[in-house]
C-alpha cells in the first residue's frame, strides 16, 4: 500500500465525523463556490441530507459540481441568490430573517462565507412556526370579529329593540288616557297587562345587555372589594334599610378585579337576598370573606331568607332559569354573577336549604395572575 | 329671558315618537311651537337656514334622538356644540339607550341633558313637564 493511499484514507477517516454531523444537523446546508457576480454560475460543492429535501431532489451528492442555474432552473430564489453572492463577495454573514416560502414550505436562511468565494447557504425550516402563527392570527381576527358583532348586538339591543317596545306601551297608555271614561275595570286591566309585559321585556333586554357586556371593556386592577360593595349599596340607594333589612359587613380585602363588574356581583346577590326574603320576618344579610388559599379569597353573601332546595343549586346560575314566579326577576342576575366571577378566574356556588336562608360563595384572586400587568 | 313662546326643534325619525312628543306638548303649560325634522342632515339645514329651511326659526331648545338614519344624533350634537353660533342652544338628547357608554359619550359631546325615553305616555308627559319647568319656567336660557 502506497503512503499516498494511506494518507487519503486517513483524511477520509478524519472527515467522517463531520459528514455525520452535517447529515444530522436539522438544517438544509449547501456549500457553493461563487466564481462571479452571477448567482446562476455558483457551483455546488456540498449538500447535506436536508438540503436534498429542501431542493426536492433525491440525492444531491450526485449533483455536486453542477451550477445553481442547472439545479434550480425555476430560480425562485430571488433574495437568497442575491444574498449568496453578497456573502461570498464581501466575506460577511448575510441573513434573511423574514421567513420565505419555497415550494410550499417556509424557510429562514443564512449565508456564511468560508473565504475564497465559498459560502454555506443554510436553510432553517420554520414551516410549522409560520403556520401556527398564521392560524393564531386567524383566531385573533375571528375573536375580534365576534367581539365587534357582540358590540353590534349591544347597540341593537339598547336602541332598536327598545323602540318597538316603547311604541306598544306608550300607545296603549295613550289609549287608556284618551278613553279614560269609557274603559271598564276589565279593559283597564288589559291595558295594565300590556304595559307590564312591555316593561318586563324592556328589563329583560337591559339585563341581557348587561350580561353581554361582562368581559368587554375589562379594567382589572388591585382594588378594595369594599369599594365595589359601596358602589352596589349606592345603587341600591337605601333599599336595604327601607325594607327593614339589616346588613352586616366585615371589612373586605384588596382583590384582583374589575370594580364595576364586582359591584354588579354584590348588587345582584344583595338584590336577590332582598327579593327572596321570608314574609314578615326580619332579614339579615351578612357579607364577609375568608382566606381560602394563599392567593384566593372566598367571599360570602348570606341571608336569612327563604333559601332554596339544593337540587336547584346549579340551575340558579343558568341564564333565564328562575325558581320563583316572582315577576321582578329576569333570570339573568346569577348568570351574570357567574360569568363575572369566572372571568376573574374564580368560582361561585350556593349553599342553602329551603327555609334556612342561602349563602352564596365566590372566590377572587388576592394578587394579579402571572403575566398580568 | 322669560320665554313667552318656546320654539322647539325635534330631531326624530320615528313618527310614533313624534306624535307622542306632540301629544305630551299639548298638555304643556307654556305655549310652544314644535318643528320636526327626521334626519340629522335636515336638522343641520334647519339650524343653518339652508335648503327648504330658509325661513326656519332659531329654536330655544333642541330635542335630539340619538338613533338616526344617516348622520347620527351624536354627529348632530357634535356639529352643534362645535359651532359658536349654535352651541348655546340647549340640546336635550332623548334616547332609548340606558347604556353607560352612551351616557358618557353623549356628555363628552357637551349635551345639556340626557333623557331616557319613557315606556309609557304618563311618564312621557312627566318628562315634558319637567323639561319645561327646568328650561323655561324655573330656568333661563341665553338670548340669541
Amino acid at each position: 500500500m502506497s503512503s499516498d493511499v494511506a494518507e487519503l484514507k486517513q483524511r477520509i477517516q478524519e472527515l467522517e465525523p463531520f459528514r455525520k454531523i452535517f447529515a444530522g444537523i436539522p438544517l438544509a446546508i449547501y456549500i457553493w463556490k461563487v466564481p462571479s457576480q452571477d448567482p446562476g454560475s455558483a457551483i455546488l460543492l456540498f449538500a447535506n441530507k436536508l438540503a436534498a429535501e429542501h431542493a426536492r431532489r433525491g440525492d444531491l451528492a450526485m449533483q455536486i459540481g453542477r451550477t445553481l442555474d442547472e439545479l434550480f432552473p425555476d430560480s425562485a430564489l430571488g433574495p437568497e441568490a442575491a444574498a449568496l453572492v453578497e456573502s461570498a463577495r464581501s466575506d460577511r454573514v448575510v441573513a434573511i430573517t423574514e421567513p420565505r416560502e419555497y415550494r410550499g414550505r417556509w424557510y429562514r436562511s443564512t449565508f456564511v462565507p468560508a473565504g475564497d468565494g465559498v459560502t454555506a447557504a443554510i436553510y432553517m425550516d420554520v414551516d410549522a412556526l409560520v403556520r401556527t402563527s398564521v392560524a393564531s392570527q386567524a383566531l385573533a381576527s375571528d375573536l375580534r370579529r365576534s367581539n365587534s358583532e357582540l358590540e353590534q348586538f349591544a347597540y341593537v339591543a339598547s336602541h332598536d329593540l327598545q323602540e318597538p317596545l316603547r311604541m306598544v306601551s306608550s300607545y296603549v297608555t295613550l289609549i287608556e288616557e284618551e278613553l279614560r271614561d269609557k274603559l271598564t275595570d276589565d279593559t283597564r286591566m288589559y291595558v295594565g297587562f300590556a304595559v307590564d309585559g312591555a316593561r318586563r321585556m324592556q328589563k329583560l333586554i337591559n339585563d341581557l345587555l348587561q350580561y353581554s357586556r361582562v368581559g368587554r371593556a375589562r379594567k382589572f386592577d388591585m382594588i378594595l372589594a369594599d369599594d365595589a360593595l359601596d358602589d352596589a349599596l349606592a345603587i341600591l340607594n337605601g333599599a336595604v334599610t327601607d325594607r327593614g333589612a339589616e346588613l352586616l359587613r366585615e371589612p373586605l380585602p384588596r382583590v384582583w378585579a374589575d370594580r364595576a363588574m364586582l359591584g354588579r356581583v354584590f348588587l345582584n346577590l344583595i338584590g336577590n337576598a332582598l327579593k327572596f326574603r321570608k314574609d314578615g320576618e326580619p332579614l339579615i344579610i351578612r357579607i364577609g370573606v375568608e382566606e381560602q388559599a394563599q392567593d384566593v379569597w372566598r367571599f360570602y353573601v348570606s341571608d336569612t331568607g327563604r333559601g332554596l332546595d339544593m337540587k336547584f343549586a346549579e340551575r340558579v346560575f343558568v341564564i333565564f332559569q328562575r325558581l320563583s314566579i316572582d315577576k321582578a326577576g329576569t333570570g339573568i342576575g346569577l348568570a351574570e354573577c357567574r360569568k363575572v366571577v369566572e372571568q376573574h378566574g374564580g368560582r361561585i356556588w350556593v349553599e342553602s336549604a329551603v327555609g334556612e336562608g342561602a349563602t352564596f360563595y365566590f372566590t377572587l384572586r388576592s394578587h394579579p395572575p402571572e403575566g398580568a400587568g | 329671558m322669560k320665554i313667552q313662546m318656546a320654539n322647539l326643534l325635534l330631531v326624530e325619525d320615528n313618527p310614533g315618537d313624534v306624535l307622542l312628543t306632540r301629544k305630551a306638548l299639548e298638555k304643556a303649560k307654556i305655549a310652544n311651537k314644535l318643528a320636526v325634522v327626521t334626519t340629522g342632515e335636515a336638522a343641520m339645514d334647519y339650524l343653518h337656514r339652508r335648503g327648504k329651511h330658509q325661513d326656519s326659526v332659531r329654536p330655544d331648545l333642541i330635542l335630539l334622538d340619538l338613533n338616526l338614519p344617516g348622520m347620527s344624533g351624536s354627529e348632530v350634537l357634535r356639529a352643534i356644540k362645535e359651532d359658536v353660533t349654535l352651541r348655546r342652544i340647549p340640546v336635550v338628547v332623548l334616547t332609548s339607550s340606558e347604556a353607560d357608554e352612551d351616557v358618557l359619550r353623549t356628555f363628552d359631546l357637551h349635551v345639556n341633558s340626557y333623557m331616557v325615553k319613557p315606556v309609557d305616555f304618563t311618564q312621557m308627559t312627566r318628562l315634558i313637564f319637567a323639561m319645561e319647568d327646568w328650561w323655561f319656567v324655573l330656568g333661563r336660557i341665553p338670548k340669541e
